[in-house]
């Protein structure tokens, strides 16, 4: 024992000195009356306890701070299939609202007119630039017949070209070779809406020195034994004297014919 | 040098001590820290470790008999036993004055260290400035004396002219 602590005296000196403080501190109190050894080993073991404390806390913490982020992911996934499945929702709910908007519309000009209507989908369209013709659910087992007109409350659509008992065929009022007899709102002018193709009309036959001005309301005038009397064509957007005897004006249609999903066919007698 | 402190005379030294102690237990009337000079003696002649064992073997008996912290003179005299032994290999002390300052020194250094402990562990100082300076010459004057007498006893002048 003794060559063992002649070889490392140090260490002897530190164990020896060690010995010391132990004696000491199992003796001596402090003023709170606590022996040193407690209080020192509180000193000595206090950080190391917090520490550990801090540690399992900070990982219990971090792990339900996972699950929580975790359970938050799910939680997110879920709302936002909800979300779209709503939007969804919202967006057939505004299409309801819509077409209940229109129903109403057409109602008010079902009630305008004494001759019978029949409203119908629109269930076929052609490319606007190959044949100004779509096909409406609806057909000669509802008494739709050849050249009945087709309108929306917005204006004249056409008129039946061909019918099949569950279908019909619609040639829009753009198609060229359709027309209808129309006049100005104010001065009673009449002439021949036509169209040529393209997505405006021409309204033939109104003499050069009559005055009709861009912004005037085209409506149907009833002499063509189609349309009803009375309803909106369009707008004149250009009007000019042409070089006979007629202007050359210019009319744009109110209905949109790209955006046609119903419309009412006024049935003959 | 460890060969020449045996452990018989350790054992005597501490029997000594005991004996000095409970007559006159510290603070004693003599001013005399005897057991300070024996660590200090034991490591001067023997190995660190040993002056340490020795030193807190002193000091403990001290703090037995003047009924202080068990402890508080073992650090003090274990520290020095320690460097008593480490200062024989770098200090050479013949003289008789040498050897009274030094111990002297030692004597501060142990009241130093006792004292500096009784204010650590927060406890009352027992030892009064007056006693400490009366002591510090006391213990150095007679511990020179004991350590040449001792000197004398085991190392004896030999007149190598009569042999």
């Amino acid at each position: 024992m003794m060559l063992l602590l002649q070889r490392k005296p140090f260490v002897s000196l530190a164990a020896l000195l060690l010995t010391n403080l132990l004696l000491l501190s199992v003796q001596v109190r402090n003023e709170e009356g606590r022996v040193l050894l407690r209080s020192w080993s509180l000193l000595v073991f206090t950080p190391i306890a917090s520490t550990v404390h801090f540690l399992t806390d900070g990982i219990t913490h971090a792990v339900r701070q996972y699950a929580l982020l975790y359970r938050a992911q799910q939680e997110n996934n879920r709302l936002h299939a909800e979300n779209a499945r709503l939007k969804v929702e919202l967006a057939q709910l505004q299409g309801i609202k819509s077409v209940l908007a229109r129903r109403q519309g057409y109602q008010l000009l079902q009630e305008q007119f004494l001759f019978d209507t029949f409203l119908a989908p629109v269930i076929w369209k052609s490319a606007p630039f190959y044949a100004h013709r779509l096909v409406i659910n609806g057909g000669s087992r509802r008494g739709i017949q050849k050249d009945d007109a087709v309108i929306t409350p917005e204006g004249i659509v056409g008129r039946v070209w061909a019918t099949t008992p569950f279908t019909a065929e619609v040639e829009l009022i753009t198609n060229a070779g359709a027309a209808a007899g129309a006049m100005l709102e104010d001065s009673r002018l009449q002439g021949v809406v036509q169209g040529d193709g393209s997505t405006l009309l021409q309204w033939n036959f109104i003499p050069n020195y009559e005055s009709v001005e861009v912004g005037n309301i085209v409506y149907t005038s009833g002499t063509d034994r189609i349309y009803p009397k009375a309803l909106p064509i369009g707008r004149v957007t250009k009007s000019s004297k042409g070089p006979a005897i007629y202007r050359k004006i210019q009319v744009q249609p109110f209905v949109d014919y790209l955006r046609l999903e119903e419309i009412m066919v006024v049935v003959s007698e | 040098m460890n060969g020449i402190i045996r452990n018989s005379e350790i054992v005597a030294l501490l029997a000594i001590t005991a004996v000095f102690e409970f007559l006159f237990p510290t603070p004693s009337a003599l001013y005399l820290d005897l057991p300070l000079f024996f660590a200090l003696y034991i490591g001067w002649y023997s190995s660190p470790a040993k002056g340490a064992v020795c030193g807190i073997a002193f000091g403990l008996l001290q703090d037995v008999f003047s009924r202080s912290y068990l402890g508080l003179n073992g650090t003090s005299k274990t520290l020095l036993g320690f460097g008593g032994s480490y200062l024989s290999k770098w200090l050479v002390l013949e003289s008789f004055l040498a050897r009274c300052v030094l111990i002297g020194f030692l004597s501060l250094l142990d009241n130093v260290i006792v004292i500096a402990m009784e204010f650590l562990l927060g406890q009352p100082i027992q030892q009064g400035w007056l006693r400490t300076l009366i002591e510090i010459p006391v213990t150095g004057i007679l511990g020179g004396g004991i350590f040449q007498i001792y000197d004398r006893v085991k190392f004896p002048h030999k007149d190598f002219r009569r042999l």
